[in-house]
């Protein structure tokens, strides 16, 4: 036991206590040192590797050959399978490029398994060095090769996706996609496709089909653009007699009850009263502290009965 | 180049990707991908932008984010127009 109350015992205690802190140290430097050198090695020859075996795969998509699996996810094993398979198939100049790329492709590979022994070595050692977590009992152990990245997820399975997917794919994409003006708006053609089949039912000559594309777009063209006001109705007013103050007509209490949002809830306070639409229009409780949309210019849209053309 | 154009990737978590496009960055590939529902027959409107990392064999996806994946994003929106 140690006399601290002597200067030279708790001098040398704290001297010794120094150079062992260091030495370990010291010790954990140069394994983080000597891994950080093997592993920036080993990450070059792996990065080659993959750039080898990512020109012989563009080879092999030149020639249109197709491997049983995709290279780029074959292990090196795998690799020189499919290769040595096919190689015989391929025409003089690319056969040689590729022997030779196989070459350096295991040659790269011969040195990331040695320098991957090196750093199984190293994590060894470094694990050896046992912590023990405060407040829990059991010892934790460093295990660096087994760590892992939370963002990370296992792929388990990939395949081709059903044509029907892809083609909702490209849909949901042309619909993003910009116009030069960076506004989404749909082709004329996709406008006019239900026109188009339409006027077919109606008339299978031209001109009637222009006639009644003419009509139809100048009736979409002629649509006024809707602007309304949020209008919180206060008691005792109906809906006819709203009609009659805003628009000075009464009979257009029935666009207004259609009109926007008006509707679901209008036809709610109806339900609610066991009313029909005519007697919702007369009964002041319907409008009762609810919040229509009032349109400042209210346009009623008679139904057009379509010509059907000779 | 691990995922290719139209190819479905399934998750360890269960979750399904199609891969919208692809790019090249730097010697790493990186993958457009859109989530999918189970059954593969809709597109849900969650999109991300995955590179793969492999480790003992096994493939992993790590999705891109911050600085990179704006920067990533931008090349996807030109590509395709969006």
């Amino acid at each position: 036991m140690v006399d601290y109350s002597r200067a030279d015992g708790s001098r040398n205690h704290k001297s010794s206590f120094d150079k062992a802190a260091n030495n370990i140290i010291k010790y954990v430097e140069d394994l983080q040192k000597s891994y950080n050198s093997i592993w920036e090695d080993l990450e070059k020859y792996r990065k080659e590797r993959a750039a080898i075996i990512e020109n012989m795969i563009q080879i092999l998509k030149n020639l249109k050959i197709k491997t049983n699996s995709p290279l780029g996810r074959c292990n090196n094993e795998e690799i020189n399978t499919e290769l040595n398979r096919i190689i015989n198939e391929l025409p003089f100049a690319e056969k040689e490029e590729i022997q030779l790329s196989l070459v350096k492709t295991n040659n790269r590979y011969a040195e990331i398994v040695r320098l991957g022994a090196k750093l199984d070595e190293i994590a060894e050692e470094l694990a050896k060095l046992h912590i023990a977590e405060k407040d829990v009992d059991e010892e934790v152990v460093i295990t660096m090769p087994q760590a892992k990245d939370d963002d990370l997820k296992q792929v388990t399975k990939i395949k081709k996706a059903p044509k029907t997917l892809i083609v909702k794919l490209e849909e949901r994409l042309n619909s993003n996609k910009k116009t030069d003006d960076n506004t989404e708006v749909p082709a004329d053609d996709d406008l006019l496709t239900p026109l188009k089949e339409a006027a077919k039912e109606f008339g299978s000559d031209e001109e009637g089909m222009e006639n009644y594309l003419n009509d139809m777009q100048e009736l979409l063209g002629t649509k006024p653009e809707e602007e309304y006001i949020d209008y919180k109705m206060t008691r005792g007013m109906t809906l006819v007699e709203l009609a009659e103050t805003v628009y000075e007509d009464s009979s257009l209490w029935e666009a207004l009850y259609e009109y926007g949002n008006n509707k679901g809830v209008l036809d709610r306070k109806a339900a609610e009263y066991g009313l029909t639409k005519e007697e919702a229009a007369t009964d002041p409780r319907c409008l009762e502290g609810v919040t229509l949309q009032i349109p400042l210019e209210l346009t009623t849209y008679v139904e057009r009965p379509l010509r059907k053309t000779a | 180049m691990y995922f290719a154009k139209n190819e479905i990737i399934e998750l360890s978590g269960g979750q399904k990707h199609i891969v919208v496009d692809t790019t090249q960055l730097d010697g790493v590939y990186y993958y457009y991908v859109c989530e999918i529902n189970a059954s593969e027959t809709d597109i849900l409107n969650n999109y991300h932008i995955i590179t793969t990392v492999m480790e003992n064999n096994i493939l992993f996806v790590k999705t891109i984010k911050g600085d990179l994946e704006k920067k990533l994003e931008k090349v996807f929106q030109e590509k395709l127009h969006i």
